[in-house]
């Protein structure tokens, strides 16, 4: 059984992470990634990622152009930046392996779309994070974002999901 | 054999209705043959894209390519093979546009350092090379008739003669099993003039987009919403290149990539442009001046609209076009 500290912290990592993102706050959350870190949106959740086509599938030099494109000041899909509120479900601790945790959330993201149509999308699903422990420090090794409409005809991902 | 969960009429897979429960219910003269699914009245295939229309076109699918057909052939020889192979799935995007915003869109070059300007910083494109490049031959657009265009990059990286400058610039010793495929397959020569050209940036009228290695297709929802399709094209026999286009693919299209979400948020914001008011015409005369003939097809500078034109000419003959004959 985890204690209760370790679920403390990995949830605090977790939700500032989320906080992140919803601020549009991109070179602070790229901080947050290993060297070898993997952001990935696949379509559902059987996919792999080297056979089929995802929606997302950076690896950490794709993640550092992300930004640098977020952070260019001409990224019109995201000109300007979508005011975003994020929920995130109590953490479920799925697996560890010394200092290397998998742990999966629910949850549920309300996007204004303020870039173009002013609409209101709801995005949700369950991400799965591979944290490791750097240097004393929680790092993201890996992010996978399973959306419940994968699979169908989605608007713009632009911002940090 | 397809059994329909309301009242479990039967079909088989041609669409024929082979059979109705409690028959009693009908007349002895009930004809089944009459009530099978509706099949598209037009359907043929040019090299694995398998064409429809539902209602008939007026044309056989030959007349429709026309020329074009040379686009395609483009795609598809880069397969050792000759045929593509799309099993990797579709991204949709889904946005609030009229769907011919996207033909406007996918072979204008005149957006390209504005809407994409992001990308340009962020990334060590070959497209900048190109374009930069004084001694190579520019790209051009190319109206090939019929509604079907491209933005002409392959004659530019022809000139250049670099293999797979087109491909991010990979260099060859990093596809050997491919390069000895195509080599075997069309010789040494053709296989080289194959590797320095690279696939098209075209559309099939109406709404077919072969845009680099990426098959693309949209539909409208209504008059101001529309989804857009993308696979990798995946070349039959190449899975050297199959491994890059598909992170390629992921990079440039698609709902979280770098381009194209940049044309769709224009693209929204055109549409609600277009309900403005005040102007009746929107202005598709630029490059006008300057282009010219060139085989039958209408060339011009990359920024021109002479495509657009080549679009909206298409599109009208067909809003005129007596479909019930």
């Amino acid at each position: 059984m985890a204690s209760f500290e370790l679920i403390n912290e990995l949830t605090q990592f977790i939700l500032k992470e989320s906080r992140f993102c919803d601020l549009s706050l991109y070179s602070d959350w790229e901080s947050l990634w290993t060297d070898d870190g993997h952001y990935w949106v696949p379509r559902s959740a059987t996919m792999d990622p080297e056979k089929h086509v995802s929606h997302l599938n950076d690896n950490r030099m794709r993640v550092h152009t992300r930004v640098k494109a977020l952070n260019s000041g001409t990224r019109h899909s995201q000109l300007p930046i979508s005011p975003m509120s994020r929920v995130i479900s109590p953490i479920e601790l799925e697996a560890e392996d010394g200092d290397e945790y998998q742990v999966g959330v629910n949850f549920n993201l309300t996007e204004m779309a303020i870039q173009s149509t002013h609409d209101m999308h709801i995005w949700a699903g369950r991400i799965t994070y591979q944290l490791r422990r750097v240097d004393g420090e929680l790092k993201m090794a890996r992010k996978k974002v399973v959306l419940v409409n994968g699979n169908e005809p989605i608007p713009n991902i632009a911002f940090l999901i | 054999m397809q059994v329909c969960p309301y009242h479990g009429w039967v079909y088989d897979l041609t669409g024929a209705l082979i059979d109705v429960p409690h028959k009693d219910g009908y007349p002895d003269d009930f004809d089944k043959s009459e009530f099978g699914m509706v099949a598209a009245s037009q359907v043929d295939v040019y090299r694995g894209f398998v064409f429809a229309s539902l209602e008939g076109s007026g044309m056989t699918l030959a007349e429709h390519l026309g020329a074009a057909t040379a686009l395609i052939d483009r795609a598809v020889d880069l397969s050792p093979e000759g045929e593509l192979d799309l099993q990797a799935g579709w991204l949709q995007h889904r946005f609030k546009a009229n769907w011919k915003m996207l033909p406007e869109n996918d072979c204008d070059g005149y957006h390209v350092e504005t809407t994409h300007a992001s990308f340009m910083h962020a990334t060590d494109s070959q497209a900048m090379d190109l374009l930069s490049d004084a001694d190579a031959e520019p790209p051009v657009v190319r109206d090939w008739g019929n509604g079907h265009m491209e933005i002409d990059f392959n004659v530019a990286y022809r000139s250049r003669n670099i293999p797979f400058e087109w491909f991010g610039r990979v260099p060859a010793s990093k596809l050997p099993n491919y390069t000895a495929a195509m080599i075997k397959a069309y010789g040494e020569e053709r296989a080289h003039e194959l590797s320095v050209t690279g696939p098209p940036h075209a559309i099939i009228f109406p709404n077919l987009f072969l845009g680099e290695l990426n098959v693309i297709f949209y539909y409208p929802v209504s008059a101001d919403e529309c989804v857009q399709l993308y696979t990798p094209m995946s070349l039959k026999g190449a899975p050297e290149v199959n491994k890059r286009a598909l992170h390629q693919t992921e990079g440039a299209v698609g709902p979280a990539s770098f381009l194209i979400p940049e044309d769709v948020i224009i693209a929204e914001r055109n549409q609600a442009g277009l309900n403005a008011g005040g102007r009746d015409w929107v202005d598709l005369s630029r490059g006008l001046h300057r282009e010219y003939e060139e085989d039958g097809k209408i060339v011009s500078h990359m920024s021109d609209e002479t495509v657009n034109r080549g679009f909206w000419r298409r599109h009208r003959e067909e809003m005129l076009r007596d479909h019930s004959k």
